[in-house]
């Protein structure tokens, strides 16, 4: 019985073993799997960005050399096109400016004929106008200059006046501040300097002097 | 009454030297008066002022009559009134005896009544002013510049 146990915890054990044997085995190969599938997706890639950058630099040429034959192919015939466009102008311009020449000289020539003699007659009529204009503006040149004389006459007279009026002013002015002058300086030195005794007499001559106007006042009031 | 018949003496001179005279009057009359009803002595007139005594000598008033004192008191009055009056301006107070002479030429030569009234002005400097009723006479030193004015002027002038 012991035996029998002892027997099957043996073959668990031993299948524990294997089952973890597997276990580690498969883990291994899956490791090793994945490696392997990343290393050849890193190829590819490698690969398809080779393959790509040498189709775009084909492409490129490709495109640079198809741009460029048409650009070549264009300018041709651009310039074809001037060459027979600027022959036709030319010709077509010639033409239409020959007639024309042709008319303006007819034209010209008619109005030379014409104009010759209103010329004349304008220039005629402009020296008669120019004549009067400047016989006109001497006139006025004249009276103009005849008026500025009399304004400067004038005004010369009016200047002379005013001096010679502030001149008898000032001399006015001064005799009779001068005689201001006197009069307070006499004053001055006679005040109360002469005796009223001597004073009386002076005044008597003076009432006598005055006596019959002072006497008539007296009695009229009375 | 007419003051032309009157003469006051020098010692009266102005109105209100007259007023005074008339004051003094009523005041003797009064005192009179009071010694009649005491009964004492009548008071002498010898007692007044010299200018009321003057002028009653002159007006030959006898003080001692009661109805002649009151003629004279309204005498007095009336010439207080109505007597002329000068009024004299000089550049300082005149002393007494210019005005007595300047009173005496007035009176005898205008009115014998006339009164003084006297004024001090310094801008008269020298002479004096004289203005009656309706006139003034100016004998002053001013009065004589300012008119002289026109002398200085022409004098300044021909310099």
């Amino acid at each position: 019985m012991t035996t029998e146990y002892l027997l099957a915890v043996i073959l668990i054990v031993v299948a524990a073993i294997v089952c973890a044997g597997g276990f580690i085995a498969i883990y291994w190969a899956m490791t090793q799997n994945s490696k392997l599938i990343k290393k050849q997706s890193e190829i590819i890639d490698d690969a398809k960005h080779r393959v790509q950058a040498d189709l775009h630099k084909k492409a490129t040429d490709k495109f640079e050399q198809t741009v460029e034959q048409n650009a070549q192919y264009l300018k041709k015939d651009i310039q074809t096109t001037s060459k027979a466009l600027n022959a036709y102008v030319k010709t077509e311009f010639d033409g239409a400016l020959h007639n024309e020449l042709t008319s303006f000289k007819e034209s010209a020539s008619e109005i030379g004929k014409v104009s010759s003699e209103a010329l004349a007659n304008l220039q005629e009529s402009i020296a008669k106008e120019q004549s009067a204009v400047l016989a006109t503006f001497k006139k006025e040149q004249d009276a103009i200059l005849d008026d500025l004389r009399a304004q400067h006459q004038e005004l010369a007279d009016k200047v002379n006046q005013l001096v010679d009026e502030e001149v008898k002013r000032r001399i006015e002015r001064f005799e009779t501040e001068m005689s201001r002058i006197v009069s307070a300086y006499a004053r001055q030195a006679f005040a109360n300097r002469i005796d009223i005794d001597v004073q009386l007499a002076y005044i008597l001559e003076e009432l006598e002097q005055n006596k019959q106007a002072i006497v008539g006042d007296l009695r009229n009031v009375t | 009454m007419s003051p032309n018949v009157t003469v006051l003496p020098l010692s009266v001179q102005t109105r209100s030297d007259v007023a005074r005279l008339v004051r003094e009057l009523s005041e003797f009359d009064e005192l009179i008066r009071q010694a009649g009803l005491r009964g004492t002595r009548v008071p002498s007139s010898n007692h007044l002022s010299v200018p009321l005594r003057a002028t009653a000598e002159v007006f030959k008033i006898p003080l001692d009559n009661a109805d002649a004192r009151r003629k004279f008191s309204d005498r007095l009055k009336y010439l207080h009134k109505a007597a002329p009056q000068i009024h004299l301006s000089f550049a300082i107070q005149p002393p007494m005896h210019v005005v007595d002479s300047l009173l005496s030429w007035f009176r005898t030569n205008g009115h014998p009544a006339t009164l003084v009234q006297i004024g001090v002005d310094p801008s008269i400097v020298v002479g004096c002013r004289v203005r009656t009723t309706n006139k003034v006479f100016d004998f002053s030193f001013a009065k004589l510049l300012d008119a002289s004015t026109a002398v200085l002027q022409k004098e300044v002038r021909s310099l």
